[in-house]
């Protein structure tokens, strides 16, 4: 077993479950995250590896992707090590994950597309677009993030809409799904609107005819006992149900980041939400960093090894400047990009855009390498979206990159320091 | 085919076109407005924001600033809701010579432009971004005018007088008979169907586009686009309208519209109106003499950059000129005299705040020839509901808070939160428009124009407008990523610090969470025909 001082920079799906991991081998770790990461805004399953240009794929083709993607760099067990080990971590938890990386499950977005994914959490399976019986999608009237009326019919599956009861002392009409989770948490509440539903469903079924065998709802099934949510739901209502992720903020995602930071916190981790961490390597090639909070004051903090898993654009590891310029937020290490900003960015909204791809270079054990492949430091590691070379929204590989690199990050951040 | 007969004929829903088919009906003429887009879909929608005092014109042009101040005036009490009284300053930076702060007085003084020069600290003290080395200031009673708002208040005032106004429908030919114009063909774009409407006076008010109809009359017209980019910026970094002490210049004016304030513009001649991308170095240049009013400048966020064309008439065709050195002023071309065809008059040049004078001269001139005689009334009669107020920064946060109060929050949910947009405002919206464009809802009510761009509340809108308006899926996903295609002009040539931040957020939802990508074809989002322009 290892012996140091671990800093972990950043609190998303990678950093905390390196964090997990490195805590698992007795190092003594900090987080150190300005937020809570990409958790907060995704589905809150686990995507390791979904399309191939727009083909959903079967099964995921690691193969077929750019020599230069972050999945080439692991070990041939790390992906499966990390997905078996976070699929324990839930399970144990409360919060089952299904599915593996033999097929991917398919799942109805809010918009009817079928989506690709290796892990889904229990509450979201029923909607299986793999089963060819219909779907039964719930309309909560009011309700502003969530319109199955957008949902397409040319999914194979036919789908019928019902509208379930909601009055203004249940819910507050601007609410968010986390509101609408919270009241799902509380008992009472939670008694209140099934019965509200299952009135709804009671006349639905009296109205049409139709027995509903499978109800998928927005992500909403509560924050803190899911599967108690979920079923207490099913019993209601009388039929499987399943969760569709919506807007932000995610359900399912805060479920997943609740999870793991108890986890993390559980081994003996400690996490400082709030501060921004500012860093520099000194002329031996030694990383040292300094918090800063808001106050503006700066604290230093020891380590032996650092490990970068501050994300990518979206959450601040990397930043773009004015003059066309993209640097790495903590460090000021060398990134991968493209000069010309007009290469940045695809014509269409829609289509993958190169800047997807920008950000660390590393070697095999997952440290910075600048363009000629010189090692950066000796103590920094990275790991998750701050990588450069893939294109996670376009790939459907978001998690599955930050799962397997946090992995492979903290299997050498050990050997290092053993 | 179909046929209508209508007295007056309007081409052109922007400033103009509007301002002279009100003056029309007040007039009491049968009129009828033809715009192939939506309300200020041209050059209207993508000005600068500024209801010129004339202290701009005062040395350069001094007839048009006698206009304009006589016309911001009367635009205050015909138009109040869409204008905040903001004032103006006009104020000499370290990069400007001070001497000409004394030539613009004078000039004021000369043209009736009430100019006062004060301290530099009462300026200084009330907008603490400003450049503390500015040495001389001047107030000047300019303001902010939105033109959304503007545009809807008139249209609504003209079609509560009679008037029939038709969007989407683009006038394609014009048809001739006797060496005058007694008729215009026209399509509605979004049924493709053609048909006729025939008039006694067609008024050509298509700004950029003016040369276009002339043509169909044979006639040759040189109307200069000159394009003009302006850069939002995700805050009201001033209160008030700033302006460069100094002879008009590019990228000199800081005007607070909204939640935002703009900095503008450039000017370059084009060769269309239709394709005029915006330039890095545009913004680049717009961005640093950002600098010389408010040092920092470029460390704000710039929401959003856009552009415009000037329809800039010019008299002397043939001859290349700078585009900024054509004339200003307006004026009324008679095809009658100019190239022997009766029944058309084109309103070439002008400004926006100029708008109501412009129709008056129009509507002047169709008078004389349709030999009747009727004064104008458009100067002394508000299109809006008397009593109605000015606008103010905080009106939509307490119309809002006022409904939470009476509890009907409840039923009314924020639907656009950047810029509070209520469900019932985007009901309203899509019920009178009954456009399945969610651009013509942005334009309507504000919605996406805030720092998340369409994040949130385009989502929302589709799937309150799918469920309006019946459409299919299919359709309304064309209509989301259409909408959020049309956004991304904007946003791409500003792709730095929180905008990339932003587009990683919005690119989650509309990539990842709903998998639009999937569903539409993206070689499919063909923009609605008028939609393309920038
Ligand atoms: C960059 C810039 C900044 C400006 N800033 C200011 C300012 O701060 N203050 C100020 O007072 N003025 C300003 N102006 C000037 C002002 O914006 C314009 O003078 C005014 O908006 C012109 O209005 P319009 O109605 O004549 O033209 P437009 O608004 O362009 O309207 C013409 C309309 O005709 C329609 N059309 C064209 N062809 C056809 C057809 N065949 N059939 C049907 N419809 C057709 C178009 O779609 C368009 O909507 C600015 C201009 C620019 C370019």
């Amino acid at each position: 077993m290892a012996d140091g001082k671990l800093l972990i920079v950043g609190a998303g799906l990678s950093g905390l479950f390196a964090g997990i991991l490195a805590a698992r081998a007795d190092l003594d770790v900090t987080i150190v995250a300005r937020g809570q990461g990409n958790l907060m805004l995704g589905t809150g399953t686990i995507d390791v590896h979904g399309y191939q240009g727009k083909a959903r794929l079967e099964v995921p083709a690691l193969g077929a992707l750019d020599d230069d993607h972050p999945y080439h760099k692991l070990s041939d067990y790390a992906l499966r090590e990390a997905i078996e080990l976070l699929r324990e971590i839930c399970r144990r938890r409360g919060n089952p994950m299904i599915g593996n990386l033999e097929k991917n499950l398919l799942l109805p977005t809010a918009l009817g597309t079928s989506r690709p994914t290796t892990l889904a959490p229990i509450s979201m399976v029923a909607g299986s677009l793999r089963d060819e019986s219909p779907l039964w999608i719930a309309r909560l009237n009011g309700f502003r993030d969530f319109f199955p009326q957008l949902m397409h019919n040319r999914l194979p599956q036919n789908i019928h809409i019902v509208d379930l009861a909601l009055t203004a002392k249940e819910f507050r009409r601007d609410a968010y799904t986390t509101d609408l989770a919270r009241m799902l948490d509380n008992f009472h509440k939670r008694e209140q609107i099934t019965n509200a539903w299952r009135k709804s469903i009671l006349d639905y079924r009296k109205k049409t005819g139709e027995a509903v065998t499978r109800l998928g709802l927005p992500a909403i099934l509560g924050l803190e006992n899911p599967r108690v949510v979920l079923a207490d739901v099913e019993d209601a209502l009388e039929c499987h149900v399943f969760e569709i992720p919506t807007l932000p903020p995610s359900v399912p995602g805060m479920r997943l980041y609740n999870l793991l930071r108890a986890e993390f916190l559980t081994l003996g981790g400690q996490l400082v939400l709030g501060p921004s961490v500012k860093g520099k390597i000194s002329k031996y090639q030694r990383g040292s960093a300094v918090m800063k909070t808001a106050n503006k004051t700066e604290k230093a903090i020891e380590a032996d090894a650092i490990l970068l898993a501050s994300g990518g654009f979206g959450h601040h590891g990397l930043v773009a400047n004015v003059d066309g310029s993209v640097t790495e937020s903590v460090f000021d290490l060398p990134v991968d990009y493209l000069t010309d900003r007009h290469a940045w960015t695809a014509e269409s909204y829609l289509d993958a855009h190169p800047y997807a791809k920008f950000g660390l270079r590393t070697n095999a054990q997952m440290q910075p390498i600048n363009q000629n492949n010189k090692l950066q430091a000796d103590n920094i590691w990275a790991c998750g979206s701050i990588l450069a070379g893939a294109d996670r929204l376009s790939e459907g590989s978001r998690e599955g990159i930050s799962l397997s690199t946090a992995f492979t990050a903290v299997e050498n951040i050990i050997q290092a320091l053993s | 085919m179909r046929k209508q007969f209508t007295e007056v004929l309007v081409i052109g829903g922007g400033a103009t076109g509007l301002s002279a088919a009100r003056d029309a009906v007040m007039r009491g003429f049968k009129t009828l407005l033809l715009e192939k887009g939506d309300l200020a879909h041209g050059t209207s929608g993508r000005y600068h924001g500024l209801l010129h005092s004339g202290g701009r014109y005062v040395v350069s042009d001094p007839h048009s600033a006698r206009d304009c101040i006589a016309e911001n005036r009367i635009l205050r009490k015909i138009i109040p809701s869409a204008i905040e009284n903001t004032d103006g300053w006009f104020v000499t930076t370290p990069e400007d010579d001070p001497a000409y702060a004394d030539t613009f007085l004078a000039a004021c003084k000369a043209q009736g432009v009430p100019a006062e020069e004060l301290n530099v600290d009462v300026l200084l003290n009330k907008e603490r971004l400003l450049n503390q080395r500015i040495s001389r200031t001047i107030r000047v009673p300019d303001a902010a005018c939105d033109s959304f708002d503007a545009t809807h208040i008139l249209a609504h005032d003209i079609k509560a007088r009679g008037a029939k106004v038709l969007l989407r429908h683009e006038v394609i030919g014009l048809e001739i008979r006797r060496q005058k114009v007694c008729g215009v063909n026209v399509r509605n774009l979004l049924t493709d169907e053609e048909f006729l409407i025939e008039t006694s006076m067609v008024l050509n008010c298509s700004g950029a586009w003016a040369g276009n109809i002339a043509a169909m009359a044979g006639g040759f017209l040189k109307v200069t686009p000159g394009k003009g980019t302006m850069i939002a910026m995700n805050t009201r970094l001033v209160n008030t309208v700033v302006n460069r002490c100094k002879l008009p210049h590019d990228g000199d004016i800081l005007v607070p519209v909204g939640t935002v304030s703009v900095i503008g513009t450039t000017d370059i001649p084009v060769e269309s109106p239709d394709q005029y991308p915006i330039e890095d170095w545009e913004v680049e240049f717009l961005l640093n003499e950002g600098e010389a009013l408010i040092p920092g400048f470029k460390k704000f966020r710039a929401l959003r950059a856009w552009a415009g064309v000037r329809p800039l008439y010019d008299p002397t065709a043939g001859g290349k000129t700078e585009s900024r050195d054509l004339t200003r002023s307006h004026a009324v071309i008679d095809h009658q005299a100019r190239d022997g065809v009766g029944g058309l008059l084109t309103m070439v040049g002008g400004k926006f705040t100029t708008m109501r004078l412009m129709a008056q001269d129009l509507v002047d001139e169709a008078c004389k020839q349709l030999r009747t005689k009727r004064p104008c009334t458009t100067a002394e009669t508000p299109a809006e509901a008397p009593g109605t107020k000015h606008y103010y920064l905080a009106q939509r946060l307490n119309r809002w808070e006022q409904s939470h109060a009476q509890h009907t929050a409840l039923t009314d949910p924020i639907i656009c939160e950047c810029e509070l947009v209520p469900e019932s405002k985007v009901r309203a919206g899509i019920e009178a428009s009954q456009s399945k464009i969610l651009n013509d809802l942005r334009r309507d009510t504000r919605l996406g124009m805030g720092p998340c761009q369409g994040g949130f509340c385009a989502y929302r809108a589709n799937g309150i407008a799918c469920g309006m308006l019946a459409q299919t899926p299919e359709d309304a996903h064309t209509t989301l990523a259409q909408f959020l295609q049309e956004r991304w002009k904007g946003q791409r040539n500003l792709l730095w610090d929180h905008n990339l931040r932003q587009l990683e957020l919005d690119q989650n939802i509309y990539r990842n969470l709903l998998g639009l990508d999937h569903t539409v074809d993206t070689a499919d989002i063909e923009l609605y025909p008028t939609e393309k322009t920038a």
